[in-house]
């Protein structure tokens, strides 16, 4: 897995599939973690990041594979993450902010994701960029 | 996916041996499950995960899938979850759908 670290962040590509999801998850936080976070806030960042990435893999590159590019940014203790896929695009309204309805679907195998996504992110946004999807937020402490 | 059933009086502990149970191992770990409890009597069966440092979205949607297999005569319990792994419970109020307890069943009896 080609990345690179420098002092403000690191920057990740590996191909879409759950093995190197949980691949790059694993190098950012398992000891000796590549990102310098307190123990709850790392717990929310691998959290947030394993549902942005395993939507990529399961939704966005559906037919064909592809590559994942993550950066992950430390700046004066906040975490922000850029990621960029080829896939499709997300479907309108898929990183709105969930309504109160979005968690009273009972007992739902399903579903959870961007229900995470959005309550431990903030500023984030969705660009359709010349065939590319790319997502920005910051991590909650 | 190392899953090691016990058996306890009124049910079947199993112990999660995997450090996560995420997208990459959600499918095998409703497998196992499925496996080591066919079959098995008792009303309980109580996941010690404390050996579990992650789990996510999917990795939930397999608990639950389980726990819909093992109804209507069984109970699907959780025992010893790491703060993280509990948090993603509460988060998702999946707190209100399984017991979660501290220790095990056995460790509760030899305290009480």
């Amino acid at each position: 897995m080609p990345g690179e670290t420098a002092n403000e962040g690191v920057c990740l590509r590996f191909a879409a599939t759950p093995a190197s999801v949980r691949a790059a998850l694993m190098r950012l936080f398992d000891p000796p973690s590549a990102l310098p976070l307190a123990a709850d806030h790392a717990a929310t960042a691998q959290l947030v990041l394993a549902e942005v990435l395993n939507n990529i893999v399961e939704h966005a590159y559906t037919c064909d594979g592809g590559d994942i590019a993550l950066t992950c940014r430390l700046t004066g203790g906040d975490l922000a993450v850029r990621v960029v896929d080829r896939g499709c695009p997300l479907p309108k309204g898929a990183a709105e902010p969930p309504g109160p309805a979005a968690l009273a679907g009972g007992l739902s195998e399903g579903g959870y994701g961007w229900f995470l996504i959005r309550s431990l992110t903030r500023d984030l946004t969705y660009h359709r960029r010349a065939g590319r999807n790319v997502l920005t937020f910051y991590v909650n402490p | 996916m190392q899953l090691y059933p016990r058996p306890i009086p009124d049910g079947l502990i199993v112990r999660v041996a995997e450090p996560r149970i995420d997208a990459a191992s959600a499918i095998a770990f409703k497998d196992a499950m499925q496996a080591v409890t066919q079959d098995q009597p008792g009303r309980r069966v109580v996941l010690d995960l404390a050996e579990v440092g992650f789990i996510d979205s999917s990795g939930l949607g397999a608990v639950v899938a389980v726990y819909k297999l093992l109804q209507p005569d069984r109970v699907l319990e959780l025992a010893r979850l790491a703060p993280s792994v509990e948090r993603v419970f509460r988060l998702t109020r999946m707190d209100r759908v399984f017991a979660l307890h501290g220790d095990l069943p056995e460790d509760m009896r030899d305290a009480g």
